[in-house]
């Protein structure tokens, strides 16, 4: 189970397949993934389209890609990407970024300490990786959460105050 | 004239929770002297959770109820803090 200060090892394949599966429909609401514009890239990964609205401008489309080979002890990897090369490369994609400024849940970064993209919120895998400091009552909890939770964090985040637009 | 979510034949609104953890979501009726408190709490027994520290109730417009869990549903709707009864679950993270 996630814990503050530990390394998260990853599920055997097939048992985080059919966790993310479980779970799949419940985040949906019943509705077909075919009927969303969520596209699954393979078993564990997945990539679901967002809107960031800054106040007053037009809407601004970003890319959360979600990876599932430690849930569902662990919450989902989750990195914003290029659309076209569902990867994120820093420098060349920072466009694909957005920028969340002062927002006390979450915040991005776009090479955090020189481990790469981290979407800095504790429904996110790589929190944990990087062993973010973190409040008991946020750890992450498989009992109580799916990757939902995950999905609706950032969202927030992007439709708050606190989105200023594009990171570049 | 009914209002907006009345149900007459139960005398009272159809309140809706959505669990933003989950994204799981309930609906039932509710009597207008409910207060919020009492309705959240009923929304945990029909999704068959538990509260967490990290729960709070918001309004579907993301504004939050915190400060309202004391209120009737009937004082909810003359105050106007919220379009109709729908309500969701949010669990806040650390990050930042």
């Amino acid at each position: 189970m996630a814990a503050p200060n530990q390394d998260p090892i990853p599920l055997n394949p097939i048992e985080a397949k059919a966790n993310f599966e479980a779970d799949l429909p419940v985040v949906l609401k019943g509705r077909p993934l075919e009927e969303t514009a969520w596209m699954r890239l393979d078993d564990l990964t997945l990539i679901v389209p967002l809107v960031g609205i800054a106040d007053g401008a037009q809407p601004d489309f970003y890319f959360l890609r979600l990876n599932f080979g430690y849930y569902r002890d662990w919450p989902p990897s989750a990195i914003f990407v290029n659309p076209r090369t569902r990867a994120f490369k820093d420098g060349d994609d920072n466009t694909w970024l957005p920028k969340i400024e002062g927002c006390p849940e979450i915040a991005v970064h776009v090479n955090f300490q020189g481990s790469g993209q981290l979407i800095c919120c504790s429904n996110t895998l790589e929190f944990y990786k990087v062993k973010h400091s973190v409040e008991a009552k946020h750890v992450w909890d498989a009992k109580s959460q799916n990757f939902a939770a995950t999905i609706n964090a950032v969202q927030r985040a992007l439709r708050s105050p606190f989105y200023k637009g594009r990171q570049a | 004239m009914a209002k907006s979510g009345d149900m007459p034949q139960h005398g009272g609104p159809e309140v809706f929770f959505d669990d933003l953890n989950t994204n799981r979501d309930v609906q039932f009726h509710a009597d207008w002297t409910d207060t919020l408190q009492k309705l959240w709490d009923t929304a945990y027994t029909e999704l068959k959770e538990a509260r967490r520290d990290r729960d709070q109730l918001e309004c579907q417009s993301g504004r939050s109820l915190m400060t309202f869990l004391n209120l009737k549903l009937e004082q909810f709707r003359d105050q106007h803090i919220c379009e109709g009864f729908k309500f969701q679950i949010k669990g806040d993270t650390g990050g930042a």
